[in-house]
């Protein structure tokens, strides 16, 4: 697979959709300035020419990585971990955010905590609710209570 | 081992109370119709939204005025500063809670500029908001540096007639309330200025380093320059000399109808009940009538002139009609 | 001047004063070091406090929290990973690596050093040449901060590891990133689709949080995972030591001290620039002396952490002699000085010449505490790595959340802060570096600031940024800095081949 090939393809097409969004901008000439378009439209076009040189830069092999490290003799080879777990992981709190948008700090916290915990094998419920709980509260008393600062307070109630 | 687990147990049924205490202080029921001046407001603190950076002079008004009113209403206010959007982000947040008089604004003129500058939605103008109490109101001034060739506003006036378009004024940003007024300046004075826009502090750096010919700022970024004698303030634009100030005539005085005043007030989302707003117009303006809170306000320059929340509602209104007109002028008014 | 420093000392060394700035250095300290917190929260919740005090307490408590929280940003940044301000975001490319080693006790011992070298440079400065630094600093126009800012932005050329064009992808993106919001000028909307949450912009808190906490939390649970939820396994197997730099590594970056220092202490006077911009400019000045920079070098650790906390001493320049703050915690001070009825400026000095220099002896004794509290800490801020590392991340995880909600009070942040972890993570795999992109959000929006403000002064006319001689220079070196990996190549091969 050509991996920077894919990434500046991806780069282009987002590139091409925020020029879209930028073309809709109002037109100002007030003040002799050049708008607001100016600015996002030399940085677009730059990574337009930066994606376009990765397109055509061949794939950094494993083998160089580790030359280029050659220094450094502590470092010890990394295994690669799955990219699909991690996505999961991703997913799981994502969840766990908008749980907490909706039902608010605490109980979305405890929540959501818990299900990571679950997700890397803490199989023992009561342990993840209770690990889950005390950081929660600790939380919540540090801000809430002690700093007076507003934690989320949930939408639906 | 043990320990912890104890630790554990006793933190989750403290959570457990927290959480059922958090329960109990839903809003208030609805007292009975017959009798709407009664009320059991506030039940719980009450969270100040301050739309402009901490620490800067509506941050720290605020905060002081706000700890006057707590005192009287029995339950802490609670200031949260929710910057962004010249005031749009913290409007749109007080609009969205409950107008249940918990969620109250820290209100200014931005209010209408902002409206007007296309950051609100188009039905969320002041009329959005209900006014609890005006409380101050602010002068700018214009001022010069030190060493400028124009001792008093007549020959600053002399010189931007001969010399239009080419006399550089700082102002706080376009559409910004000094923007309003530097225009509003010109407007009365026959000349046409070249404006900067800078923000108010950044105004005073470009003054001071001979970036700009004047500054049109709020009279108390101009003071502390002007007693170290590093500019000069050609008028004060508001009704009344200021006390800092006291040599510096206003633009009225001098002849020039320019009378544009920066104001501050307590403000709820419109559909908050009547009893609930009577309670904090009146928390809010025995706060602002004590002696502590005009001696703080006098250090920032405020002129503490407070009115009722119905009055505040129609200064409003008049406001709003001026600022519009003035932004149309200037190609600003987008809605 | 004797007379003002001894009445100073006296106001200085009164025992209130001395616990408010002991109270203030701590609160810094503490609020700095764990990911999710800023000493900018703790200065906010300080205002309050400070209606009540004397002026010098007051301002002893704030000046406190800003110099115990410039320098308790490195805690989490060498620990961790995660910058606890975005001052410390260069700390964490050579801290970090550090403390993967096992020598997290050297490097925090490092960046005490450093910032108390800092900070006392910044003092010094302060006092012996405030006045005149300020008049240079008012020189700095829109052109020259826009220049200068360029230049600080070149230095992602230092940072940007195997691949020049990804760092490069990874700046870019990150400017791209500041322009969601209000526009610096007009104020107009700009890619916010309407929604009020967007108008604050993307906030550099929430994106660095979530860009250097998530890549490290995900790594952790995934190994978790794969050893069936083992957790009992402590973060850092090697006893971890803390020790002060000896004095051999004391002499060999003395110079690079000195000179991170004054980048910090000259930017901090310029109001609009500030601490990220020159702990990265001193990252550099680092990389130049020790190629090791980037593989756990202690240069790498003590340069941007001498000219984060040189920034104290020198943000305090335009707020003292011009009553001008050059950034948010300088603001916040400046509100202390107005609530007692103190004008910064220049009558400052004239009337109240003994409370100023009563700042300037609670500044050092705020740097002595930093000290000495810092010294006993490692001890015990090295002890995190004792824990079990899941129930570690799992804190940082809750931590991310209220940390991101708690800048502005808005949820949209941590939805921001979520997508920079996702998006952190994916950089991170594909070899995108994450620091550039992080620069270049914290100075996109000067940078379009200040670009535009003064084309308002040349009525669109780019020759205001050769004109202006500051802004030439920068210009110049900013273009060498960038042109630097393709002319060197060319240099060395010439080189060679003379040689042969």
């Amino acid at each position: 697979m050509k991996q920077n090939r894919i990434i500046a393809t991806i780069l282009l097409v987002f590139i091409i959709f925020w020029a879209y969004l930028t073309t809709k901008l109002p037109e100002t000439t007030m003040l002799g300035e050049p708008g607001p378009k100016f600015f996002p439209a030399v940085v677009l076009a730059l990574m337009a020419i930066l994606s376009i040189s990765l397109y055509f830069t061949k794939d950094l092999e494993k083998t160089e990585v580790i030359e280029a490290d050659e220094i450094d003799q502590v470092t010890e080879p990394e295994e690669e971990l799955p990219m699909n777990g991690a996505l999961k992981l991703f997913a799981v709190f994502f969840a766990g955010i908008i749980l907490i948008y909706f039902v608010g700090f605490n109980i979305g916290l405890i929540v959501s905590l818990s299900a990571m915990l679950w997700m890397i094998g803490w199989r023992l419920f009561p342990r993840a609710i209770l690990f889950s709980a005390s950081v929660t509260l600790v939380i919540y008393f540090l801000f809430s209570w002690a700093l007076k600062i507003p934690l989320p307070k949930g939408t639906l109630f | 081992m043990k320990t912890s687990k104890i630790m554990v147990i006793v933190l989750t049924v403290l959570l457990a109370i927290t959480m059922l205490a958090g329960c109990s202080s839903t809003p208030a029921e609805k007292p009975p119709a017959d009798q709407p001046v009664e009320t059991t407001f506030p039940e719980k603190s009450i969270d100040l939204t301050i739309l402009f950076g901490a620490g800067g002079a509506a941050d720290v008004i605020g905060r002081k005025l706000a700890d006057g009113a707590a005192e009287k209403l029995g339950k802490p206010i609670v200031a949260n500063v929710r910057t962004g959007g010249g005031g749009a982000v913290g409007y749109q947040y007080v609009l969205g809670q409950d107008p249940d008089g918990y969620n109250i604004v820290w209100n200014s003129t931005s209010i209408c500029v902002t409206y007007h500058q296309g950051n609100m939605p188009a039905d969320q103008d002041f009329s959005a908001f209900r006014g609890v109490a005006k409380i101050s109101e602010e002068a700018s001034a214009i001022a010069v540096k030190a060493d400028a060739p124009w001792k008093n506003l007549e020959e600053f006036v002399a010189y931007a007639k001969a010399n239009p378009g080419k006399v550089t004024v700082a102002n706080s940003g376009v559409g910004s309330f000094n923007h309003l007024t530097a225009a509003a300046i010109e407007d009365a004075l026959g000349v046409q200025f070249k404006h900067i826009p800078l923000d108010s502090k950044e105004s005073v750096t470009a003054l001071l380093g001979g970036r700009v010919d004047a500054m049109v700022n709020m009279a108390f970024d101009a003071i502390p320059q002007v007693e170290a004698g590093e500019m000069r303030a050609l008028a004060i634009v508001g009704t009344q000399r200021i006390d800092a100030m006291p040599d510096v005539p206003t633009m009225k005085e001098q002849g020039y109808d320019v009378d544009l005043l920066m104001w501050r007030g307590i403000a709820v989302p419109k559909d908050t009940p009547d009893e609930v707003v009577l309670k904090l117009q009146d928390a809010f303006l025995e706060s602002a009538n004590s002696d502590e809170f005009k001696e703080f306000a006098k250090k920032y320059s405020l002129t503490v002139a407070p009115t009722t929340g119905a009055e505040f509602d129609a200064y409003m209104a008049e406001q709003d009609k001026m600022i519009a007109d003035l932004m149309e002028k200037i190609g600003l008014k987008k809605q | 001047m004797l007379e003002y420093l001894s009445q100073g000392l006296g106001i200085a060394l009164q025992w209130e004063n001395i616990l408010f700035m002991f109270i203030g250095t701590i609160l810094g300290l503490v609020f700095a070091s764990i990911p999710g917190l800023t000493f900018s929260t703790a200065l906010i919740l300080m205002i309050p406090v400070t209606f009540g005090l004397d002026p010098v307490p007051a301002i002893s408590v704030l000046l406190g929290v800003f110099a115990g929280g410039m320098s308790g940003g490195s805690i989490s940044a060498i620990l961790l990973g995660i910058p606890g301000t975005p001052s410390a975001a260069a700390t964490v490319i050579d801290g970090y690596e550090m403390a993967k080693r096992g020598q997290a006790g050297r490097a925090l011992g490092m960046a005490v050093y450093a910032s108390v070298f800092g900070g006392i440079f910044s003092l010094l400065v302060l006092m012996l040449v405030a006045p005149q630094l300020a008049k240079v600093a008012l020189k700095f126009g829109p052109a020259e901060i826009f220049a200068l800012v360029i230049f600080g932005l070149s230095t992602i050329v230092s940072l940007s590891g195997t691949s020049l064009n990804k760092g490069l992808l990874a700046g870019l993106f990150g400017l791209l990133l500041t322009t969601v919001g209000l526009d610096p000028v007009m104020g107009l909307q700009r890619y916010t689709f309407g929604q009020s949450w967007l108008m604050i912009g993307i906030g550099i808190m929430p994106v660095m949080i979530g860009m250097f906490a998530f890549p490290e939390i995900i790594e952790t649970f995934q190994r978790a995972k794969n050893n069936k939820g083992v957790s009992k396994e402590p973060t850092d197997k090697q006893v971890v030591k803390a020790s002060f730099p000896t004095l051999k590594e004391m002499k060999s970056t003395f110079l690079l001290m000195l000179k991170s220092s004054a980048i910090g202490t000259g930017l901090g006077a310029i109001p609009g620039t500030g601490g990220p911009i020159a702990s990265f400019l001193a990252y550099d000045q680092a990389r130049r002396q020790n190629p090791r920079c980037g593989k756990g070098a202690i240069e790498g650790v003590g340069a941007p952490e001498a000219a984060n906390n040189g920034v104290t001493g020198g943000a305090m320049i335009p707020l003292l002699t011009l009553g001008i703050p050059g950034d948010s915690a300088t603001a916040i001070m400046l509100g202390a000085f107005l609530i007692h009825g103190l004008a910064p400026g220049p009558l400052l000095f004239q009337n109240y010449g003994d409370l100023v220099y009563a700042i300037f002896i609670s500044i050092l004794i705020i740097y002595v505490m930093v000290l000495v509290i810092q010294f006993f800490g490692i001890r015990l801020f090295v002890k995190v790595l004792d824990f079990p590392k899941v129930n570690l991340m799992i804190a940082i995880l809750a931590m991310t959340v209220v940390g991101s909600f708690a800048i502005n009070l808005n949820f949209g942040d941590v939805i921001i802060m979520f997508f920079a972890g996702l998006l952190g993570y994916l950089m991170k795999r594909y070899g995108f570096p994450i620091t550039p992109l992080i620069l270049a959000l914290v100075l996109g929006y000067t940078i379009e600031d200040n670009f535009r403000k003064a084309l308002v002064y040349s009525d669109g006319s780019l020759a205001i940024f050769v004109q202006s001689p500051v802004s030439l220079v920068f210009l110049i070196l900013a273009l060498i800095m960038l042109l630097a990996p393709l002319i060197k190549p060319l240099l060395e091969k010439r080189a060679k081949a003379d040689k042969a």
